[in-house]
């Protein structure tokens, strides 16, 4: 398929910067392709549905919670009921606002992270690909150098010296998740800046950007998608990790990591502890099958296997 | 053979080196004076003075550099402000409780993943592979602090199984201590060895395609000796190496594991030098880390050089 769009971009130089962007309109079009059949993947919709929905009760939280979640409100630890469907905690205030609130805190550090994350990477990953030579030696050395600490143990020192707050939390997870970015991106790049079509559109004078704009992003898009949708799984995964350690999210503000620390001395309370980790659980869980669905339903090789 | 070690060795020496000159930056993070943050606000000038000088950060930043790194050399890691302590010490005194723990997860791993991995690989697509596959994606996503909080809920308060957390150590009762390790090791193992039954898995189904797989079955050889004799031995390598990718997910979990466990390990040091902005401790102990994960990575690369002749070639 590479090598007929080649070849058409080939024989059109003279319109070879028109075509390149013609060629990115359906690289789209097969994308949609894609998301078609993707959405026939119960491995894609079911996360997806899941997902949406805390994403919805997160942002609308303000209007739906019941509670205020840092007020306290009755007696600590009562158990679940109608008035209170988790109970209380140990300070009185109700769990299941918590829990909606905690979600808005932990999914929305994660989200800005990672989103912070892709858009760096994919500018780091695309450079070093795309010009080679002393920028990708630069961009990837460094890159390395960043992998070779474990990710929560760099997250946790980056703490410490920036000082904890929710935005050095976002940006020490944004930078903890560049490197992956970039190699996804990197990989990819080097071998579409290669091809017939991004010769050709760099032989009729298009500028660098917008040849890395319309031919080369367009063909390297799917692993991002994929690595966005892992990526954000592990990025809340750490946010949560910092909290429960108490290095992220202080209380009273609540997250689903520091209510899990915050439950432990309960034992006969289990809800207080299994809420917020179910919560944590089945976030990262469809963040994961998403991804490994929609690499499978991207990948060409493997249609028609399953 | 002899080539392929040195070259490894000579890399491992390179991102060491690297990886310290990213803590020494890391100091540089710090907003504002860093012998102000640690002293607060009432401290007398002449205090701060005397911290910076403490800290070093008085003199030029590539003296301080060169410093860092000729001391690092040394396995001299500067002293705690908190304590007075000598960092590398401090290290000294728990690391092997890290190593403990980490060691045993991955040997427990690959004993819990290399035969289900095969098994869910011989029956592909089939109910037993389908089962595998979610339990595997289930330990993937579950993180560590959930699992092992969980597990100490259940098996140490609930049922009083097994102890709570006051730390035995191996010398003065080995009963007592396998008791209280089983805990953080299996939390450890479980989700390393989900990524491993992955990795098994999909490395298994890719061997067994292979020409030679047919030729083996085809020359009547039982199923058995096919997958132990011809198809084991290809399927692992991808996943020694993916151990090797794993070692620095693993070094990170067991800073989580350790503390909800309070196992005297590198991660007591590493949180209560962060809480106490202990400088000195948190670039040491980070630094160890990173040292520890480079180093299981050559290990891996090196035993993957071992039982893969084509791998040295290159």
């Amino acid at each position: 398929m590479d090598t007929a769009t080649a070849t058409t971009g080939a024989n059109q130089t003279a319109a070879g910067s028109r075509d390149a962007s013609s060629l990115a309109r359906r690289e789209t079009t097969r994308f949609r392709r894609l998301l078609t059949f993707a959405g026939r993947s119960p491995r894609i919709w079911i996360p997806v549905t899941f997902l949406i929905l805390v994403g919805a009760v997160s942002i609308g939280a303000p209007w739906i919670v019941p509670y205020d979640p840092t007020q306290l409100l009755d007696a600590p630890l009562l158990p679940p009921s109608s008035t209170y469907w988790l109970g209380t905690d140990d300070f009185g205030r109700d769990m299941m606002s918590r829990l909606i609130y905690a979600g808005r805190v932990s999914l929305g550090v994660s989200f800005s992270a990672v989103t912070l994350a892709a858009i760096a990477g994919v500018l780091l990953g695309l450079s070093a690909g795309y010009f080679r030579g002393a920028v990708d030696f630069a961009i990837m050395r460094t890159t390395d150098l960043f992998l070779s600490f474990p990710t929560i143990v760099l997250a946790i020192a980056m703490v410490a010296f920036l000082g904890n707050s929710i935005r050095n939390l976002i940006l020490v997870i944004a930078v903890v998740y560049i490197p992956r970015f970039v190699r996804v991106v990197y990989g990819s790049t080097l071998t579409i800046a290669n091809a017939e079509f991004v010769e050709a559109a760099r032989v009729v004078g298009a500028r660098d950007f917008y040849i890395m704009r319309t031919a080369v992003l367009p063909n390297v898009a799917a692993p991002i998608f994929v690595q966005f949708s892992l990526s954000l799984g592990f990025a809340i995964l750490v946010e949560s990790g910092l909290s429960f350690l108490g290095l992220g999210a202080q209380p009273p503000t609540p997250s689903w990591g520091n209510m899990i620390s915050a439950a432990r001395p309960f034992v006969d309370q289990p809800q207080l502890l299994l809420a917020p980790s179910a919560m944590i659980a089945f976030t990262i869980l469809a963040l994961n099958t998403l991804g490994d669905g929609l690499r499978d339903a991207l990948d060409p090789r493997l249609h028609g296997s399953r | 053979m002899g080539t392929f070690i040195a070259r490894r060795l000579m890399t491992l020496v390179v991102q060491v080196i690297l990886a310290g000159t990213v803590v020494f930056l890391m100091l540089r993070l710090v907003p504002g004076d860093p012998a102000r943050g640690i002293l607060g606000e009432t401290a007398s000038e002449e205090q701060v003075a005397a911290m910076r000088q403490n800290l070093g950060i008085d003199r030029p930043i590539y003296e301080q550099y060169g410093d860092w790194i000729a001391s690092a050399a040394r396995l001299d890691l500067g002293t705690s402000i908190i304590s007075g302590r000598s960092v590398i010490g401090d290290i000294g005194d728990r690391i092997m409780n890290s190593m403990e723990l980490i060691v045993l997860s991955i040997v427990l791993s690959v004993i819990i993943a290399v035969p289900l991995g095969t098994i869910a690989a011989i029956r592909a697509n089939r109910a037993t592979d389908y089962l595998l596959s979610t339990l595997a994606m289930i330990g993937l996503s579950v993180p560590g602090f959930v699992v092992g909080t969980l597990l100490l809920l259940v098996f140490a308060l609930k049922w009083r199984i097994l102890p709570q957390s006051v730390y035995v150590s191996w010398s003065d009762d080995p009963v007592s201590h396998l008791k209280l390790i089983i805990l953080p090791t299996l939390t450890l193992a479980l989700g390393n060895s989900a990524v491993i039954l992955r990795m098994m898995r999909s490395s298994m189904l890719e061997v067994v395609r292979q020409d030679y797989v047919r030729t083996a079955r085809a020359k009547g050889l039982s199923e058995f000796r096919v997958i132990r004799g011809h198809t084991l031995r290809n399927a692992i390598n991808p996943v020694v190496s993916i151990i090797g990718l794993e070692a620095s997910t693993l070094l990170g979990g067991m800073v989580i594991v350790e503390q909800i466990f309070n196992w005297p390990g590198l991660s007591s040091l590493l949180i209560s030098g962060v809480l106490s902005r202990d400088y000195p401790v948190v670039q040491g102990v980070v630094l160890i880390i990173a040292v520890l994960t480079i180093v299981i990575n050559v290990l891996v690369d090196i035993t993957y050089g071992l039982l893969d002749p084509r791998i040295r070639m290159q």
